[in-house]
């Protein structure tokens, strides 16, 4: 009883943030705006999830329905031995080990390398980190395409040592040890730790270091699960780079599999593929889609 | 006595001071460092390795603006930069006004926000070339393709779609709206909660209209994040190069293709790491010019 | 705490690692250590095949090492390996590549070797021609074929296009493909025939149309310069040709992105009926399970100037970083394999290996060969028997094919053969999905852009 008083008074709160008004909603044109706007946010999410679906519905049609002209909108057969034989086939299980191998090196390098950053400018502030704060806030704004043919041929031969890491996941990892886009969130949540709680552990005598991998960090979930999860995905979609960086099979990760199948198998076996490449980031987001509505409002606001 | 506390004092401050700032300094380098390596030192070199004659990843001899002479008077460019304006154009007026659109229905919703969110986010999470590949798949030509069966039964006649030069980079747009939609939806929206609802109550005591709160309340509200959010799209766009690359190669007779594709080719399909930067150089000074327009523009909003 | 801790070594050890690997990558051992390209991948059957030689050869040649690379071979991607330094020692590329491959330094001179292990005097000189800079050899050709068209038997019977002996009714010109195809569309509702659209593949084919019209595509002047020379009336023909294909007879597939891993799969599941390729076709029985009886394959058919094919296939190139030790492990290794104009007992049996396998799996094994490779008596003898003994198809379907009667085989473009192809895709794309183009000034326009673009950019 005194939960549901409670969500009403969420609600009522909720209320005043809308165009039309609970007064509003009395009359009947408002009602017939109402349900249009509800119908057309139904159609939206239809529009997104229904090619989706479309995914899974070839996959398992056969190769005969699968080639129908016109193609069946709601599949008449069900072929589930396909889909474990395109999984042995491909060998999916060794760009699913890739996929893997790329994504922890990704988060080990975006959480440990943006968070530090985040943390330095959000609580140590050294004298001249504003301007590199300022730099960073400028790359977000800079085109990438420049970057893309120097930064292979860096890779190639990379400065200083003079060594080809093209042909290895350090490239990409490399790649995820900066961004801007993270610092910034780092940064900003960073900000709402209170600033006693490092002061503290200074006089305690931890090393700034340990303050952040020991205190700030673990304080931080909510941020660290975002970054992780946005990382995933973005790692787990990352198409073009694993594309020029590796070309040995044997150390390519899903996505460029996906791109390369196009040409070696069928239409239909393609499909179920691309449904298998489909599911683990669905899976992730739909375990956490709290935590990343969350984040994007958190990314949002703070830019 | 009393001078030498001040000199104690003053070597505590000065410890204090040495420690924030080497310390601080030493966890920033990596992020330094990295971002020498990922975004400045391409950058730079981008620019002057396209004075050169590149034979595949090496500097040859010092051509000056050869390069860009070159690549400037090609029968194509200007084709090429127009398309990549059409993508942008295109881009702005499917991909950014409708997200807002949304966003504000969403808003409005009573019930199922949430759900509603999850739904329309979906298409995010998925890998690009995953999106690419089913809407090449939804968009063929004739009976096979899966939106002509669909329109279809609504009696339409089949449509070209990609192969419609004249629209093909429409299409393409829309595929890129469908995948990246959802995050602007979600930044728009968290940035309508944020309106403080008393703003709202005021408006209903005044009697005000729902024109009026869109137009007093919540366009001012969102108008810094939309600005943010159109220059982000406008860069992000103009650099368009995966989607023509997997959906059209670039076809029909060069309608689809953009600058950043050009680069890739110019690099990866014809070896000419050159010409590829002298590309990148110059999409990039396009979008400069663009990025310090915008600053201009958000100095001017927020004075 | 402890989970913290936790958290701090893993990222800890994560960066150990990779610090580890990226040292490890520089170390070497003593032996002579070759990475051989074009390995099949452990999906393939071949691949038991290759285990194979690579016992043998560990046998034999105890201090040499080879490392199999699976990587898959399109010609982008060795271009971007070549630059990254990543080309294994062995790799395998169209002869289309080859001259900007010699020309970017992307592959070893062996000419030395070539001549040391009588390569150079037992390759089919018009083959070998193909991978010669002057005097220099930079590869070792390893297949050859000229093209021909492809014939999908199922559905030519199924629109009636047989003879009484049961051979099919293969069109001998360009007007009689349009027909035949006309009849297959009308019949089946199947595409009759496609043409590719993409990825330079569109502009490869289009060529021998064009020379089968009487198209020249470039000569060179007096003082050197290149001049483009396809603004022709020929030419113009040649284009409206492909166009009529689409509007007038309606016999190409609804979808005009096509490269030709789609003509594959729409070949493969019955959904076209005829394209121009090279007769050795593994894919469609591979990757999409076609029924290699159903394959047939004739003569490419013929223009008004004449039947023009051109000769293509793939080579062996050797990467530039490669030490003559590696430049003599690879060749023992392709002696080993069987590809070597020498003959012992060892080639036989080695070849067998392959060809027996190629039977086993019912990859179309054709009685003659595409294209004479060797020209040394033993070998071709070799050859002949041992295609003898594994063929798998019938020869009436690639009879025709075989006979090669009228058929004369075109050299490659000269100059920029890929920028030519890239500029006639275009003109391809644009005349099969605009039904008012202009098929006159569409040439004209793609004479211009190569001659701006391309020739007139020559160093």
């Amino acid at each position: 009883m005194k939960r549901k008083l409670l969500k009403e008074k969420k609600a009522a709160v909720k209320v005043s943030t809308r165009l039309i008004g609970d007064n509003d909603m009395k009359r009947p044109v408002y009602k017939l705006i109402y349900l249009l706007i509800v119908l057309f946010l139904i159609g939206m999410c239809m529009v997104t999830i229904l090619p989706t679906m479309w995914i899974f519905a070839s996959a398992f049609k056969d190769t005969k329905e699968f080639l129908a002209v016109p193609p069946t909108i709601i599949p008449r057969s069900f072929e589930p031995a396909k889909i474990v034989q395109v999984w042995k086939n491909v060998k999916f299980i060794r760009y699913l080990r890739n996929s893997g191998i790329i994504i922890a090196g990704d988060l080990a390098f975006t959480v440990l390398f943006n968070g530090m950053a985040g943390y330095v400018f959000s609580k140590l502030k050294p004298a001249g980190s504003k301007f590199i704060y300022r730099l960073i806030f400028i790359t977000m704004l800079l085109p990438t395409s420049m970057n893309m043919i120097p930064l292979y041929s860096s890779f190639v031969k990379f400065p200083i040592l003079g060594i080809n890491i093209t042909g290895s996941f350090i490239p990409l990892w490399l790649m995820s040890g900066f961004s801007a886009f993270n610092i910034m969130l780092f940064k900003s949540f960073f900000d709402s730790v209170p600033a006693s709680i490092v002061e503290a552990a200074r006089i305690d005598g931890s090393t700034e270091v340990g303050i952040f991998l020991r205190i700030i960090i673990p304080l931080s979930k909510p941020i660290v699960m975002v970054v992780s999860i946005f990382t995933i995905v973005a790692a787990w979609g990352n198409f073009m780079w694993p594309f020029l960086i590796l070309k040995k099979e044997t150390m390519q990760p899903v996505s460029v599999m996906l791109y390369n199948m196009k040409s070696q198998l069928s239409v239909d076996k393609y499909m179920v593929v691309m449904m298998l490449s489909v599911i683990p980031p669905l899976t992730v987001f739909l375990c956490f889609s709290r935590q990343i509505m969350g984040g994007v409002t958190l990314g949002g606001v703070k830019e | 006595m009393r001078v030498s506390t001040k000199t104690d004092k003053q070597n505590k401050k000065l410890s204090a001071f040495v420690r924030k700032n080497t310390v601080g300094w030493l966890m920033l380098l990596p992020t330094v460092l990295f971002a020498y390596l990922i975004v400045w030192r391409p950058t730079v070199m981008g620019f002057y390795n396209s004075l050169f004659r590149m034979q595949g990843g090496t500097r040859g001899a010092f051509i000056g603006l050869k390069n860009y002479v070159e690549i400037i008077t090609d029968t194509n460019f200007l084709k090429v930069l127009t398309n990549t304006f059409k993508y942008t154009g295109y881009s702005l007026l499917i991909g950014f006004i409708p997200p807002l659109l949304i966003a504000i229905l969403l808003n409005e919703a009573r019930r199922g926000q949430y759900i509603f969110r999850v739904g329309m986010y979906i298409p995010v999470v998925l890998p690009g070339i995953a999106v690419y590949m089913l809407w090449s798949y939804m968009y063929l030509p004739g009976d096979a393709g899966l939106l002509n069966t669909i329109f279809g039964l609504f009696g339409a006649d089949p449509y070209v779609w990609l192969q419609d030069s004249r629209f093909a980079i429409v299409w393409i747009v829309v595929t890129m709206t469908w995948s990246a939609m959802g995050g602007t939806i979600l930044m728009y929206f968290a940035a309508l909660q944020g309106i403080n609802p008393d703003l709202y109550e005021a408006a209903s005591i005044d009697g005000a209209m729902i024109r009026h709160k869109l137009r007093y309340i919540v366009l001012p509200e969102i108008y810094p994040i939309a600005l943010l959010l159109f220059v982000r799209q406008i860069i992000g766009v103009f650099q368009v190069m995966e989607q023509p690359l997997t959906m059209t190669g670039g076809g029909p007779d060069g309608a689809t293709e953009s600058l950043a594709l050009l680069a890739y080719k110019y690099a990866f399909e014809y070896f000419k790491f050159d010409k590829g930067m002298a590309t990148g150089v110059i999409t990039f000074i396009i979008l400069m010019f663009m990025t310090i327009f915008y600053t201009r523009l958000e100095k001017k909003v927020n004075q | 705490m402890s989970k913290t801790r936790r958290i701090t070594s893993i990222i800890t050890a994560a960066v150990l690692v990779s610090i580890s690997v990226l040292l490890c990558s520089c170390s070497k051992g003593g032996k002579v250590s070759v990475t051989i390209g074009d390995w099949p991948a452990d999906t393939d059957t071949m691949s038991s095949v290759y285990e194979e030689y690579l016992k043998q050869m560990n046998e034999k040649y105890p201090d040499i090492e080879i490392i199999p690379d699976t990587s898959s071979g399109t010609a982008t991607s060795y271009l971007t390996r070549a630059i990254s330094g990543q080309l294994p020692n062995l790799y395998v590329v169209s002869y289309t590549e080859a001259a900007n491959i010699i020309k970017s330094g992307f592959c070893a001179d062996i000419t030395d070797a070539c001549k040391e292990y009588n390569y150079a005097q037992s390759l089919n000189p018009l083959v070998l021609d193909k991978v010669k800079d002057g005097d220099k050899i930079y590869g070792i050709p390893q297949t050859a074929y000229a093209l021909g068209l492809i014939c999908n038997k199922e559905l030519f019977e199924q629109a009636g296009l047989v003879n009484a002996d049961g051979t099919l009714q293969y069109p001998q010109t360009y007007d009689e493909l349009a027909k035949t195809a006309k009849t297959i569309k009308e019949k089946t509702n199947q595409a009759g025939v496609v043409f590719p659209t993409m990825n330079n593949q569109g502009g490869w084919i289009f060529t021998n149309v064009a020379w089968s019209y009487g198209v020249d595509f470039m000569e060179q002047d007096t003082d050197g310069k290149w001049k483009a020379t396809f603004d022709t009336p020929e030419c113009v023909a040649a284009l409206q040709y492909i166009k009529d294909l689409k509007w007038v007879h309606n016999v190409l597939p609804d979808n005009a992105f096509v490269d030709i891993e789609e003509e594959r799969k729409l070949f493969a599941s019955n959904q076209a009926a005829m394209y121009i390729i090279h007769p050795t076709e593994r894919m469609l029985v591979k990757n999409y399970s076609m029924n290699k009886d159903n394959i047939c394959f004739a003569r490419v058919p013929e223009g008004p100037a004449g039947r023009y094919t051109l000769m293509g296939g793939n080579y062996y190139a050797v990467s530039p970083q490669s030490t003559p030790e590696q430049i003599d492990a690879l060749f023992k290794f392709l002696e080993i394999k069987g590809h070597s104009p020498n003959v012992t007992e060892k080639t036989e049996e080695s070849l067998s290996m392959s060809m027996k396998k190629d039977n086993d799996e019912n990859v179309p094994v054709m009685r003659k060969a595409a294209f004479p490779l060797w020209i040394n008596n033993e070998r071709t003898a070799l050859d002949t028997k041992l295609r003898e003994m594994y063929a798998n198809v019938p020869d009436e379907n690639f009879a025709d094919y075989s006979s090669f009667i009228d058929v004369m085989v075109h050299e490659e473009e000269p100059q920029c053969a890929q920028e030519l192809y890239s500029i006639l895709d275009s003109g391809i794309q644009k005349v099969l999905t605009e039904k008012d183009a202009d098929c006159a000034s569409i040439v004209k326009e793609m004479a211009n852009d190569f001659q701006k673009n391309h020739l007139d950019k020559l160093d």
